[in-house]
């Protein structure tokens, strides 16, 4: 039941739509003249309801409401319709005889009801009786649309009477309430709750005569709860008789299932449809890779699948099983069309193109609209096999497209190249990423084509909801179609407006079948019986529209080593632990100031910078006192390093590629380099640097200031000293040096000033090691990724978790070290999956590095009991942290 | 287990060296403190004085003399305490609620521990006592106070106060100069770590030219096998040995062939090295991921004179091949390496026992299938010498390991048990104490649930063997001084590689002793992550034992300076 409070709070909203729509309608013109009657009919009959009622309702309103509970009680119609006759005489008597219900309803329920003004769907008074005679042995569950449904059997009634009398029409649009007012004293005023939870009315009538006047009011109040109560309960099954067979949770879909009776037999035509065991295609010619024996399956599944009436599905494999490879083949195989376009995250694309080109032997021609420098020629595109592009781009062209850009002469709009094309397939790489609603969904669903694919290792996550947007991109028919109650419309999108297009009845008699069908169901009751039998008919959804492999049931095929997983502990210095005890009392102190003024829910922000500065506490304590924004005032230094020689650079010059050397070591390096194509040491871009040019510590210090971004330009060189954690992977990383063989290893963290610190210790200590980093241009991303697989020197990988946890194939390294617990384990999980995957011909193990006297333990406990309850979610941003409870983060607070 | 929350009031300048982090109580053990907490009540009036005695005590042992003194005055605070305690009854109203008070702490403290605080998370170096750390500057002859930052000296012999340790820190001027030492410090440093330190010789130099050209070579001709080995680790290191460097190193009449990276060979090149060299008697593949059962079937078939057998990583052969391997290879074999699969099954360990009755050495190196009952089997193997269960997958229990200890535990000179982190102290009181008499080299990594007492009992009441030669004790987390003392006094004058890796509950006491002890062997040293490591000690390795080539000292964040006698692996700075 709907609380008074919510009701207030829309109420100001649905007046002012109220107006609005009055002023647009000429035939709305006679409300004053129905205000001022009711006015003057009602006099004395005051309301107890003010009390509850927000000061802002219009007398008006108030006057229309008691009045129409007036007429109720006097109404004397000569009715020809022999149902609401009967139906009226019965109110009557309820009215005079409930005297107990008013404390059973609150007041604000029954009043409330009124205050809202009501709008009546119609198109002309002479079609509406007709269609609501259609209507009548419509199916009507949800209270919503009772609501509805009675509304518009009183309407029917009234007009059926009185044509040509004038009569409020207001057309408009309410979610929450309705309710019918009539200015003719021989008419009754229906009015109706959503809030139709079973009120026992019946069962409250008492015999009693002896009505004191004072609760008179509240009489009619409740009575006038009756009269709706009773014209949508008693007079529904009269004309609705199979409604009444169904529980309440089952109605909405009984409904639509009436007006699309296809939808009714729907699961039982898909669960007819036998599925066809998945063969093996065949190995496309021009394809250099020779598929297993499950990629081919995969491959004979995505070619019936775009035959299908889906058009497309989604291809679930786990990660590193080759979705790439897979969708290659189905590129490549007969018969071809063009342009194929591929979206994927930017750290993707070169990737991509590389893959493409590797394996369909340049077969393939490949564009990729990415960067600045892309076409805007649709006929260019349209030539090509494939057409690469990311996310974002898609986003911005359509963003451009629809809400335009400001330029020098005002606001520009440009039509986008991608969404004019009608593309022969489109391909969604880790579609995941539109799980969420956000503008770049939007502008996904606004691509044009025949052919659909999402491609994702992690389609359902943890809430079932989060495939909608698949199958909307897919435009899984009917899942994701919304339906009319009222008719046998049917629309991709649901009516933003008062009134669907097509069918002219209210957005609000619309509903998605996947939301009515699938999601209400499991969201309102969970696994219990109801909810299962939604599950079933996800699954059965699923099992026509996605393939899902996992690593285990092909172990034999895919042959990876097995993954073993351990945690290194280790213990904190006593200097570390001096800083991270003050760090942490304080800490605890401010959450203990929270928890005794009981906000801890509301500084969720702060208490996470808390945990955030304990976390780096643990890594290095630089981290917390030379950061950037240092919430710690401390003297630090203020240096250019240079890359060469990991020293406090002399005589700095900076490189195009943005990076600082000293003039010597740059000198020396470029004259020892081959002539031409010498790489910058620190991406592996060609190297662009002028040697003459004035050296930085001459420039301005605002200047110089923005070059020094990183932490090893803040930190005292000479006396560096380092941490726990950084010597414990040192430590490791050298104890895998060997003569006769070379293990690579990749290190995440999720602190980008810790990968810089750690490679600078590294380098000093004699590792050769590389970064990856969010902010690289896919160039330099895809040159480094180059320089880590094919130099054997090159023994380390610093990666950020969130730039390299996606999309990267990384398998000539062995050991992934993860220098810092992460709150749930499946990120981690998917970054380790950067070497687990096909193609890894070395054992693996992976890392991870704690400090066990530091909050890190604890994480890592709330990681493995996060992993016992629920699958956790793969979000890596702050909503997983978010989804901690207020004991959860006491826990970590304990000494 | 905090030590510092359970103290009697105390007098100012004590209050005030607190402060300053320094505390002047005895050795701290984990162990002892809570036996202490009790009687620290008594100590509350005779502060200013033991103050005095103790620091006088602490600048003593600062400066040389032996750490017996130091379990003197641990004895002797003891004594006083019991001493004290039996004046117990006497104490004041006040003194009697101070008492009570701790009592609840203390108690308080028990229910801490008795919520199982996971592993160590309430560990503290800082709260661990440190002796009397009054010294006196050798440079300048003040008096000052040790602390965790000061810096030690080698050019004096001794702890710098903060003044001189300041001045020490000149920075250095010539740019170019600086330049050159940054870059060959690097160098340097990565040559510390693979050890290389000596100019390399020609021969060396040419097989690196050679292994560089590796792909333009077309035979390799009669260079020898040691040298065709040599070459063989550079190419493997260079990831290069692929299918068409792999015949290079493959001739008819060879006996002995070991790949150190076969991660780039195809199943087939795998398969090809049994039609090429079929009197192979040892055979030594790494990282086979390729490897398929028909790889090692036809090996089985092929190899009839083999005897030697290491096969890493061939994780895609199944257990039924494993075992027609063993049924039929099995009678020659006398040495047995198999790592980093998960599918050698019971049948298959089984079958390895019923076949191969005359292998000497075994390893199962990370079996991840590995549980109580593939271990059991293995009791079978009477002939036995060196056993190793390294990293096993799901369960390895003390039961196994006894049963197997008790049948062949006499005749095993070498036994690893790394990672069988399930194994607690009846491993070593019931099986590897009493049975194992022959042994020389034990590897106990990562055996977290060992306590420190019954490992020292264990130790000190191993009469049956004549001392060992290596001794890993890496990672085994509560083991502390009383260990070291007992291993010493077993197998100090053998010894020649000691691994205490991450023992955080050794201190500085017991590593004192350990240079006192001047190990005659002693060639290895693995002391990382003892924080109470610091240059003083390095310095007195450096005199007392010469025999030592390599310590190892990762994480220990006072090891500053560098050692000119051994290498010195792990330091900070370069």
């Amino acid at each position: 039941m709907r609380t008074l409070e919510s009701k207030k709070a829309s109420r100001p909203k649905s007046l002012k739509r109220n107006r609005r729509s009055l002023k647009k309608n000429p035939q709305t013109l006679e409300i004053p003249v129905l205000r001022n009657k009711i006015a003057t009919e009602s006099t004395s009959q005051d309301d107890s309801s003010l009390q509850v009622v927000d000061g802002s309702i219009s007398d008006a309103e108030r006057r229309k409401k008691d009045v129409a509970a007036s007429f109720v009680t006097k109404n004397k119609v000569s009715d020809t319709n022999v149902v609401s006759r009967s139906q009226r005489g019965r109110v009557q008597k309820c009215e005079y005889h409930s005297t107990s219900s008013t404390d059973q309803h609150p007041i604000g329920s029954s009043s409330t009801v009124h205050e809202k003004s009501i709008f009546k769907e119609r198109t002309d008074d002479t079609a509406q009786p007709i269609a609501l005679a259609k209507q009548g042995k419509d199916g009507i569950s949800n209270s919503d649309n009772e609501d509805a449904y009675s509304l518009q059997q009183e309407l029917g009634k009234e007009e059926i009477h009185q044509t040509q009398d004038s009569e409020e029409k207001i057309k408009g649009r309410d979610d929450q309430n309705t309710a019918v007012y009539n200015d003719h004293g021989h008419n009754d005023a229906v009015s109706v709750s959503r809030t139709t939870a079973i009120l026992p009315l019946q069962s409250t009538v008492s015999s009693d005569d002896d009505v004191p006047l004072a609760s008179l009011i509240a009489l009619k109040r409740q009575k006038r709860k009756n009269s709706a109560r009773d014209s949508s309960i008693k007079k529904k099954p009269a004309r609705t008789p199979q409604m009444k067979e169904f529980p309440y949770y089952e109605r909405a879909i009984r409904r639509l299932e009436f007006q699309h009776p296809e939808l009714a037999t729907l699961w039982d035509r898909l669960d007819a449809e036998t599925t066809v065991e998945l063969e093996c295609a065949e190995q496309p010619k021009s394809l250099k890779l020779q598929l297993m024996p499950f990629q081919l399956q995969g491959l004979n599944w995505l070619k019936r699948q775009e035959s299908s009436s889906y058009r497309g599905g989604i291809l679930a494999d786990e990660m590193g099983m080759g979705k790439t490879i897979q969708t290659i083949a189905l590129l490549l195989s007969e018969p071809r069309g063009k342009p194929t376009l591929i979206v994927a995250p930017v750290v993707a694309l070169l990737q991509w193109k590389s893959e493409i080109e590797l394996h369909s032997d340049h077969s393939l021609q490949v564009y990729t609209y990415h960067g600045a420098s892309r076409t805007a020629n649709a006929k260019e595109l349209c030539e090509c096999d494939v057409v690469l592009t990311s996310y974002n781009m898609v986003e911005t062209v359509y963003r451009k497209e629809h809400k335009g850009f400001r330029s020098k002469s005002g606001v520009v709009k440009e039509k986008s190249v991608l969404h004019s094309i009608n593309f022969y397939r489109i391909v969604l790489d880790e579609a995941h990423k539109i799980k969420s609603h956000s503008n770049t969904t939007t502008a996904i669903y606004e691509l044009q084509s025949d052919r659909k694919l999402c491609l994702t290792g992690t389609p359902l996550q943890n809430r079932i909801g989060e495939i909608f947007s698949l199958l909307k991109f897919l435009k899984a028919d009917p899942f994701v179609y919304c339906f009319c109650a009222c008719c046998s419309c049917k629309t991709l999108t649901n009516p933003r407006t008062l009134m669907c297009n097509s069918c002219k009845h209210s957005c609000k008699q619309h509903s998605c079948f996947f939301n009515v069908a699938l999601l209400k169901p499991i969201n309102d009751f969970g696994n219990d019986w109801r909810g299962q039998a939604a599950f079933a008919k996800v699954h059965i959804l699923l099992r026509r529209i996605m393939l899902r492999r996992t690593k285990l049931e092909n172990a034999d095929d895919i042959g990876l080593p097995p993954r073993v997983v351990r945690v290194r502990r280790d213990l904190f210095s006593k200097e570390e632990e001096d800083l991270y005890h003050s760090l942490f009392i304080e800490s605890k102190r401010k959450f203990d100031t929270y928890v005794e003024e009981g906000v801890v829910l509301n500084n969720y922000i702060n208490i996470f910078q808390l945990i955030t500065r304990m976390r780096q506490m643990a890594d290095h304590p630089d981290l917390v006192l030379a950061n950037k924004n240092k919430t710690i005032d401390v003297k630090t230094q203020d240096n250019f390093v240079c890359r060469i020689c990991d020293e406090v650079a002399q005589d700095a010059i900076r490189s195009k590629c943005k990076h600082i050397f000293c003039r010597l070591c740059v000198s020396e390096f470029v004259s020892t380099a081959a002539a031409d194509n010498a790489q910058c040491p620190s991406c592996f871009l060609p190297l662009d640097i002028d040697l003459d040019a004035p050296a930085l510590e001459e420039i301005g210090k605002e200047e110089a200031s923005k070059y020094k971004t990183s932490i090893l330009n803040r930190i005292d060189m000479n006396n560096w000293r380092s941490s726990t954690k950084i010597e414990a992977l040192v430590e490791e990383l050298y104890m895998l040096r060997r003569k006769d063989r070379t293990t690579k290893s990749i290190v995440f963290s999720q602190f980008a000033a810790m990968l810089d610190l750690v490679s600078w210790r590294l380098r000093k200590a004699g590792f050769n090691c590389v970064r990856l980093e969010g902010g690289m241009t896919p160039k330099a991303r895809d040159a480094t990724i180059k320089a880590f697989c094919s130099d054997v020197n090159i023994t380390v990988f610093l990666v950020s978790l969130k730039a390299g946890g996606i999309a990267l194939n990384l398998t000539e390294a062995s050991q992934v070290f993860m220098l810092d617990p992460w709150w749930n384990a499946s990120t981690q999980l998917q970054a380790m999956d950067r070497i687990h995957r096909i193609g890894q011909c070395r054992p693996i193990r992976i890392t991870t590095l704690c400090i066990e006297n530091s909050i890190e333990s604890k994480i890592i406990q709330l990681q493995e009991k996060k992993e016992k309850l629920v699958k956790a979610t793969l979000d890596c941003n702050t909503t997983a942290f978010n989804q901690m409870t207020a004991e959860d983060i006491r826990f970590l607070f304990t000494s | 287990m905090s030590r510092s929350r359970v103290r009697g009031p105390s007098s100012a300048l004590r209050e005030f060296l607190r402060s300053h982090g320094i505390t002047v109580d005895g050795n701290g053990r984990p162990g002892l403190s809570r036996s202490r907490t009790t009687s620290t009540a008594s100590n509350v009036e005779s502060t200013a004085e033991d103050n005095d005695e103790e620091r006088s005590e602490g600048v003593d042992s600062e400066n040389g003399t032996s750490s017996l003194q130091q379990d003197n005055s641990l004895a002797e605070n003891d004594e006083s305490s019991n001493a004290l305690s039996t004046r117990t009854r006497k104490l004041t109203k006040r003194q009697l609620k101070n008492k009570k008070r701790q009592e609840a702490m203390a108690f308080e403290e028990q229910e801490n521990d008795d919520e199982a605080v996971q592993g160590r998370t309430g560990h503290s170096y800082r709260n661990r006592p440190t002796p009397g750390n009054l010294d006196f500057c050798p440079k300048c002859n003040c008096r000052f106070t040790v602390t965790p930052y000061s810096k030690y000296s080698e050019e004096y012999k001794g702890w710098l106060c903060f003044p001189c340790t300041r001045d020490l820190n000149t920075p250095d001027s010539k740019p170019i100069a600086r330049k050159r030492r940054a870059l060959n410090r690097k160098k340097k440093a990565a040559a510390v770590m693979d050890e290389e330190l000596n100019v390399p010789r020609l021969q060396e130099l040419c097989i690196r030219v050679v292994a560089k050209y590796i792909n333009d070579i077309e035979a390799l001709g009669d260079i020898g096998q040691v040298n065709m080995d040599k070459i063989c680790q550079i190419i493997s290191k260079n990831r290069s040995l692929t299918d068409t460097t792999l015949p290079l190193f493959l001739t008819a009449q060879q006996v002995e062939l070991k790949l150190y990276d076969c991660s780039k060979l195809s199943n087939t090149s795998l398969l090809n090295i049994a039609q090429y060299c079929p009197h192979l008697t040892r055979l030594h593949l790494v990282y086979c991921g390729q490897m398929r059962e028909d790889t090692l079937r036809f090996y089985a078939d092929h190899f009839t004179e083999l005897q030697d057998v290491y096969i890493g990583g061939a994780f895609l052969v199944d257990a039924q091949s494993w075992s027609y391997f063993f049924e039929k290879r099995g009678a020659q074999l006398k040495r047995l390496y198999i790592s980093d699969t998960a599918r050698l099954t019971v049948n298959a360990v089984n079958s390895l026992v019923d076949h191969c009755q005359n292998l000497q050495v075994l390893s199962l190196e990370r079996i991840f299938s590995m549980n109580n009952e593939h271990v059991r089997l293995l009791a079978g193997l009477k002939h036995l010498t060196s056993l190793s269960i390294t990293n096993p997958g799901s369960s390895v229990e003390d039961s196994s390991v006894l049963d197997v200890l008790n049948q062949i535990g006499s005749g095993l000179t070498t036994l690893c048990l790394a990672n069988c982190s399930l194994l607690t102290d009846k491993v070593l009181l019931e099986g590897i104490g009493p049975c194992c008499g022959r042994l020389k080299h034990l590897d106990l990594t990562g055996l977290e649930l060992l306590t420190e007492d019954s490992t020292a009992n264990m130790f000190a009441g191993w009469t049956i063997q004549t001392g060992l030669e290596t001794l890993h004790l890496c990672r085994c987390i509560y083991l502390g001084d009383k260990t070291v003392h007992a291993v010493l006094a077993n197998s100090g004058n053998t010894l020649r590689v000691l691994d205490l890796n991450g023992l955080s509950y050794v201190t500085r006491a017991a590593l004192k002793y350990l240079s006192g002890f001047k190990c005659p062997k002693l060639e290895t040293l693995d002391v990382s992550w003892i924080r109470d490591m610091n240059d003083e000690i390095i310095c007195d390795f450096e005199s007392t034992t010469p025999s030592l080539k390599k310590v190892l000292v990762w994480g220990d964040n006072h090891v500053l300076v560098n050692s000119q006698k051994f290498l010195l692996i792990g330091r900070e700075v370069q």
